[in-house]
């Protein structure tokens, strides 16, 4: 269906100079980062774990952490 | 603008973005609003549908038909995932075990963006609820904004009867005259089947008649009488909020702190 189920179309592609090639790979990254972050961060409120708890791990400040997340958690009731 | 939403109408926000997202299309429309309406079982949306004779099967045949050309996005050969894939990185084996973990749809990602007939159905829905003098947006009212919003042609496309969903949807809302007049018309049928079973009129069943009438009668002032109650009650905590909230402005000098301003919690 696309490059990437050939492995010599994606060998090709991993290898390529193209920065474009590249720069794309780091903003999907970025983007998965955030989405991989919101869901282990909901997983740790459900589970019970405080802003401290997940900030500490994160390596982050309580209160950035909070930012990020309270309020999306809120509207989704997930949150008091 | 979501302080108003229920629970289960922000729900139907994020439900509906899984819905384009499972579908691979490259935008949330009014369509998945629906598919998600359709998904949360307890909600008063859901049940005018399904008594429509709207169920999600169809409905979501009848987004996928409805699909524009170009809307329809192969998720893994553009955008992200591909831009993932030349580095290496395959998107569906990280997609497949979170939902291994979280369950299917987990993992957001690509975000779907919600297409402008969608974005309109959010305040839209809030103008039905104010419109109705209610004190929350539900699914209902995300329900009625689906059926304003011109763009809504899947509703169309499955046969619905747009007008009559809204009517239903507003008798719902306010279901007690709407009952008072299912029991009445009860008690006629029980009248009518008791003389025809056992022969002409008697007084009795007249009295038994008058009896249930009474009897609905009764509750009926009383569940109107209950609700007034609650509604002044309602009116007057409002009121006294509103009164300690002024007192508070004033107290601060005039400067109300911002609603975001709050120091984070535990």
């Amino acid at each position: 269906m696309t490059s990437s189920d050939d492995p010599l179309a994606l060998a090709k592609q991993v290898t390529a100079k193209d920065p474009a090639v590249g720069l794309r790979a780091v903003v999907a990254l970025r983007q998965l980062l955030e989405a991989l972050e919101r869901l282990h961060v909901d997983n740790a409120r459900d589970q019970g774990w405080s802003w401290q708890d997940i900030a500490s791990v994160l390596h982050v400040s309580k209160q950035s952490v909070h930012e990020k997340h309270a309020a999306r958690r809120k509207i989704l009731g997930r949150e008091d | 603008m979501f302080e108003r939403f229920t629970d289960r109408a922000r729900q139907v926000v994020v439900m509906a973005q899984e819905e384009a997202a499972r579908l691979q299309h490259d935008s949330v429309g009014p369509g998945h609003v629906l598919l998600a309406l359709l998904r949360i079982q307890g909600g008063a949306a859901f049940v005018v549908l399904t008594e429509a004779g709207i169920d999600y099967n169809r409905a979501r045949a009848a987004v996928i038909q409805q699909a524009k050309p170009g809307e329809a996005q192969d998720a893994i050969s553009g955008g992200p995932a591909e831009a993932l894939a030349a580095i290496g990185i395959d998107l569906t084996q990280i997609r497949q075990s979170a939902e291994q973990n979280f369950g299917p749809g987990a993992l957001l990602f690509p975000r779907v963006p919600f297409s402008p007939a969608a974005k309109r159905l959010l305040p839209l829905a809030e103008l039905e609820s104010v419109a109705l003098a209610h004190f929350y947006t539900g699914t209902e009212h995300l329900l009625l904004a689906l059926l304003d919003e011109d763009d809504s042609d899947v509703l169309a496309a499955l046969g619905a009867d747009q007008s009559e969903i809204r009517s239903k949807v507003i008798r719902r809302m306010a279901p007690w005259a709407d009952r008072m007049q299912a029991a009445n018309a009860g008690i006629s049928r029980l009248y009518r089947a008791l003389v025809a079973s056992h022969g002409p009129d008697r007084p009795q069943f007249r009295d038994i008649m008058r009896r249930l009438r009474d009897q609905a009668g009764d509750a009926y002032r009383e569940a109107a009488r209950q609700s007034q109650q609650a509604q002044q009650r309602l009116a007057d905590e409002l009121e006294r909020v509103l009164t300690a909230a002024d007192a508070e402005y004033q107290a601060v000098g005039g400067s109300l702190p911002r609603a975001d301003d709050q120091s984070a919690e535990h």
